[in-house]
């Protein structure tokens, strides 16, 4: 029995493949303007992998923002059920999941069975998402994916209070002008985006494992400002963005009727 | 152009015809085009269990007050305004001592909401306009009071003689009737009171609180007095009075019914019209009685025939804030897969049904139910957790309006008590009441469907 | 000035000292503000009574998002911020905390303390006008006020002490104002920033040191000599200027005016009038604190509050008045729409509306706008 799952975020579109509860490929492209072909593109870029086609999936669970918009799924189900179920596959003692990708936030309390117990989200508001942190590293004039290592050797983090994205931006700008170095403000940043999802998570609460998930999640400085946050410490799955992808693979095999 | 729509409003050809002048000249001063029409035809048969007769007289009632209130300056001599949540009986009582020629009395909000609102989407001209003038965006302003401000402003609706405010259950309505007083000139009436019972008080009143809102019930009717000039007679009390206690009762028996009943016999949206006549006055108390009447039999034939919106066996959820001007939120909870057992104030919980030492007295003034929910924060989460437990739900979702000050608090600690007593999952919704612009359905829905998988999964592994 | 130096002094320690007595014994009472708790009766019963006035700062108003939702006026999600991220000792210490309720945000206070903190909450209710049956109403209150405050301090507020502690306060009352009208003065000799500073001290000091402070201060400011410069002269209203809270005084002095009068429901100590010493005390305390007190703009109609704002304006010749609330204060955002037709219609002076989250870059674009506002009045927008 082979399935797939499909998600669709506003950046990335990701397609995994699962056989026998068994990974067997996966794919991870942009999604460009276009959530149907993006959707095409990278299951065809899985199965290539996989050395599959198409008849060969028995089952197809779209999720994500453009879950709606995948013609060839089989049913449509929300990025935070299927994130639960994903990060339950790869680490069974995880309990609470934290998600940030480039559009949203979200904290995921999760069962033993891989169903949600209650979750928060923020899709309203860059601050607390990776937009926050791309908008901060054009100011700075840093590529996005060097964040993370810079702000590791920051001594003394700014504290960056604004709660908003676009105050925060001036904010920024004025501890440059006072001389702070690039590390503690680039520290700062990473602080700011953690203490806005450890506040929104408090009302799902926290509790052991705590996995952390999403884009966002390749960034060491985010992880350790989370630690510090909620304090508890953070696991990271290996491949952190296909969890919501895998999570519905998994549960396209349930809807077959296919015991776990 | 309008005779299917409004046939799908209860009307009967020859009412139609006979009023047509009247329809005419108000949808000409709303601004209601064709397009507008079709789009309310559309949505009345999409959101609302429209084929029952009950539905249908329901939404009469309401498309005849807002052709009333529109006309109401060239054919009345004085017009007393209030709005949702002031108290229905007062204004009832007043209402009553007075000759229909005489005094015309609405709810203007409310009429909109119910009719440019949830049948032709067509609020954002009134909104606007409120904003304009001085309840800006980006402040959090009850958007029902920017609603009927924007109307008076635009010159679709008139000025009142009076306007008529509770000053006590949240801040907003009287801050805005103060406005209308300062800057239009238009005389204000407040029923004043204070939100302070301390914790651990619920359900008991103190003395001096009863008194104090007594006392300023009687300056409410002393002041509609003298600017509308008539006296308030007994007879008129007890009328309102009498009329709001029959038609409360056997609404609570319809919620009843459908809220224990499986599957969900008809949408929550399908109700929100005849609920909604609990707080606005309307001279026709035989018409909404009679409708009333003829929707409850009808639910019960649903009932007894097994029919229903929602799957059966379909996890029940109880659900606040009865979204009165986009229902498509309501259906999309039922579209789900849940059933919404019951929604809040729908339902008269029991400290409100028992007597207390103060009901006559209440009822006299009519200040009755209404008690309870703004008795205090702690009041609002017990009845809540009442409805749960009474409909015995697998799940709650309060859905908040963002603008509310009442409400706003109330919000994490109905969560947090809900889950602690119960057990059971809840679920928040960040939204508005009354101004679709302030939330993204899309968002909404995905954090339903994700509420409804979790329920759904919780009650297979209850079963199995 | 000597007499601030020995105010700051005791500041630095009063904590602390109030740590001691509370283990001694005494019981610290906590209060929101709003004016309507009369310190009286907390000194009559053998307690101490605090203001918990803080705000101004982002992180509690972020850290009280786990408890409410962002839409409730700042100040009064500030509070819970405090007491939950437990650092400021003065929120955590505190025995009992008395809300008066006026409007739903400072009830908003009441709730969290309630649910959240587990904390003991007394709550009694102000009405939103000034009738007979209103008054009675908030006697009422304060005579629920006082049986708590004896039950839970095991003291008996008896006349004798009741009357001492409104001769006590009287007179600090007494001294404030005096220092404050000495800005009727064209040139005031202690900046808004100064008076406002030691205003917010009153609601932490010891009452007999205060005083003390306040006689000596007095004194060192009538023998101050006059400055040279006249600076345009600013009232500043608004719903809360809370403890810390000082961007908008520090920028208008800087920007080259003074503000000369204040006018605020919360954060400020209301000093204008005195308790009347004859009669029932309860029934004194009740017409000072209540029937005298200038009205907050939740009281409906407006009439007396406005009446009273035009009236400051007038008598001290104020170029312009900056109206500043927090976020989400429905109350003071609809008054600021019709108080400012008033305004020009009357006095034909101009109005800054500033609005605040307590959120760190506001700074920019509010030294802005003081700045141009300022030189607006310094060309005579006037009468």
């Amino acid at each position: 029995m082979i399935t797939a799952g499909v998600d669709v975020g506003a950046a990335t579109a990701k397609t995994v493949i699962v056989a026998d509860g068994k990974i067997l490929s996966y794919a991870v492209i942009p999604t460009g303007d276009s959530v149907a072909r993006a959707a095409e593109k990278v299951t065809r870029a899985a199965l290539e992998q996989a050395r599959l086609s198409m008849p060969d999936l028995s089952f197809v669970i779209s999720t994500g923002y453009g879950r709606n918009g995948v013609s060839f799924a089989n049913k449509a189900v929300t990025e935070i059920i299927c994130h639960a179920k994903g990060v339950n596959f790869l680490i069974p003692a995880a309990r609470t999941v934290i998600d940030i990708g480039g559009q949203d936030s979200k904290v995921i309390g999760v069962r033993e069975d891989g169903t949600v117990r209650d979750f928060v989200m923020n899709d309203k508001c860059a601050a607390g998402t990776g937009r926050f942190l791309e908008v901060m590293a054009g100011v700075l004039g840093l590529d996005i994916k060097e964040m993370g290592s810079i702000s590791l050797t920051s001594k003394e983090p700014c504290s960056i209070s604004s709660t908003c994205t676009i105050f925060a931006e001036t904010e920024m700008v004025s501890l440059r002008a006072d001389g702070r170095t690039r590390e503690d403000i680039v520290a700062g940043i990473h602080r700011a985006v953690a203490s806005r999802v450890a506040i929104m998570g408090k009302t799902v609460g926290y509790k052991e494992q705590v996995v952390f998930t999403g884009g966002v999640a390749k960034n060491l400085g985010v992880k350790n400002a989370l630690e510090a946050g909620i304090g508890l410490p953070i696991l990271i799955p290996e491949e952190p963005q296909i969890v919501g992808a895998l999570g519905a693979a998994l549960l396209a095999r349930r809807e077959l009727g296919v015991l776990r | 152009m309008y005779t299917d729509l409004f046939k799908l409003c209860g009307f009967e050809p020859d009412e139609i015809e006979r009023e047509r002048r009247r329809i005419d000249k108000a949808f000409n001063i709303l601004g209601i085009n064709e397009e507008d029409i079709k789009r309310g035809e559309k949505r009345l048969k999409q959101y609302l269990d429209i084929e029952l007769l009950g539905v249908r007289r329901f939404l009469g009632i309401w498309m005849r007050e807002l052709v009333n209130l529109v006309l109401a300056r060239e054919e009345h001599d004085k017009i007393v305004y209030s709005d949702f949540p002031m108290e229905l009986r007062p204004l009832m009582s007043m209402m009553l001592s007075t000759d229909e020629k005489k005094a015309y009395f609405a709810t203007p909000g409310q009429i909109l909401n119910m009719t440019m609102g949830q049948i032709f989407d067509k609020l954002t001209p009134f909104l606007v306009a409120g904003e304009e003038n001085g309840l800006p965006p980006g402040a959090a302003h009850c958007a029902l009071y920017q609603t009927r401000l924007g109307a008076m402003v635009k010159g679709v609706i008139p000025f009142p003689d009076l306007s008529v405010i509770a000053s006590y259950h949240c801040d907003q309505p009287a801050e805005a009737e103060q406005l209308l007083h300062e800057v239009y000139g238009v005389p204000v009436a407040y029923l004043d009171s204070c939100p302070d019972p301390n914790w651990g008080d619920w359900p008991k009143f103190n003395d001096y609180r009863v008194r104090y809102c007594g006392s300023q019930a009687r300056k409410l009717f002393q002041t509609f007095e003298e600017v509308i000039g008539c006296k308030m007679t007994d007879e008129a009390k007890r009328t309102a009075n009498k009329a709001n206690a029959i038609f409360r009762l056997k609404f609570q028996q319809l919620v009843e019914l459908i809220g224990h009943a499986d599957p969900q016999p008809i949408s929550q949206t399908s109700l929100v019209h005849a609920f909604f006549l609990n707080s606005m006055p309307t001279r026709d108390i035989a018409g909404k009685q009679e409708a009333l009447e003829i929707l409850c039999g009808e639910v019960e034939e649903r009932v007894n025939q097994g029919k229903g919106v929602v799957e059966k066996g379909a996890p029940g959820v109880f659900v606040t804030a009865t979204i009165s001007v986009d229902p498509g939120i309501t259906r999309m909870i039922e579209q789900a897969g849940l059933a919404i057992r019951i929604q809040i104030p729908f339902w008269l919980s029991p400290w409100v049904m028992a007597r207390h030492p103060y009901r006559e007295w209440a009822d006299m003034i009519g200040v009755g139910p209404c008690l309870d929910i703004p008795h205090s924060c702690e009041a609002h989460v017990a009845i809540n957790l009442e409805n749960c437990k009474a409909f015995n739900v697998d799940g709650a979702i309060d859905f908040y309006p963002y603008s509310c000050r009442e409400w706003v608090p109330t919000v994490m600690i109905t969560k947090r008590t809900i889950e602690r007593e119960l057990g059971i999952p809840v679920l928040v919704l960040e939204g508005d009441c009354y101004d679709t612009r302030n939330y993204s359905a899309g968002q909404l829905r995905t954090r339903v469907e994700t509420f409804a998988e979790l329920l759904r999964a919780a009650k297979a592994a209850k079963t199995a | 000035m000597e007499a601030m130096k020995r105010l700051s002094d005791h500041l630095a320690t009063r904590l602390t000292e109030l740590a001691r007595l509370q283990k001694s014994g005494t019981k610290v009472i906590g209060y929101a503000p709003g004016g309507y708790m009369p310190e009286e009766l907390v000194y009559a019963c053998g307690a101490v009574p605090v203001g918990l006035i803080r705000g101004g700062d982002p992180e509690p108003v972020a850290e009280s998002a786990a408890y409410v939702p962002r839409f409730i006026d700042t100040f009064c999600r500030a509070q819970i911020g405090y007491r939950m991220l437990g650092e400021d000792l003065l929120y955590q210490m505190i025995d009992l905390l008395v809300v008066p309720i006026t409007d739903h945000n400072i009830k908003t206070i009441a709730d969290c303390f309630n649910f959240f903190a587990k904390a003991n909450v007394f709550r009694f209710g102000i009405p939103h006008q000034k009738d007979e049956h209103a008054f009675e109403y908030y006697l009422a209150g304060l005579h629920a006020l006082k049986d708590k405050l004896e039950e839970f301090t095991g003291n008996k507020i008896e006349d004798k002490r009741l009357r001492e502690a409104i001769v006590t306060c009287n007179r600090m009352r007494e001294l404030l104002k005096e220092i404050s009208l000495l800005r009727l003065s064209q040139q005031p000799p202690l900046t808004g920033r100064e008076f406002v500073k030691l205003n917010h001290a009153s609601f932490i000091a010891d009452k007999r040191l205060f005083i003390d402070v306040l006689e000596s201060l007095l004194n060192e400011l009538k023998k101050k000599p006059a400055s040279s410069t006249k600076r345009p002269r600013i009232l500043l209203t608004g719903s809360t200027l809370a403890m810390g809270d000082y961007k908008v005084l520090e920028m208008t002095e800087e920007a080259g005016a003074s503000i000369v009068i204040e006018e605020f429901a919360e954060g400020m100590r209301h000093y204008e009038e005195n308790v009347h010493l004859d009669g029932d005390l309860m029934a004194a305390l009740a017409d000072r604190y209540f029937r005298r007190r200038m009205p907050p703009a939740w009281f409906r109609p407006a009439k007396e509050r406005l009446d009273y704002l035009i009236k400051l304006a007038w008598d001290f010749n104020v170029g312009g008045i900056i109206w500043y609330q927090l976020m989400y204060r429905s109350s003071y955002d609809i008054q600021a729409f019709y108080f400012e037709k008033r305004l020009t219609r009357e006095l034909n002076i101009p109005m800054l509306k500033i609005v605040s989250d307590y959120d760190v870059s506001e700074r920019g674009p509010l030294r802005t706008r003081i700045e141009t506002f300022v030189e607006i009045i310094k060309v005579g927008g006037g009468r």
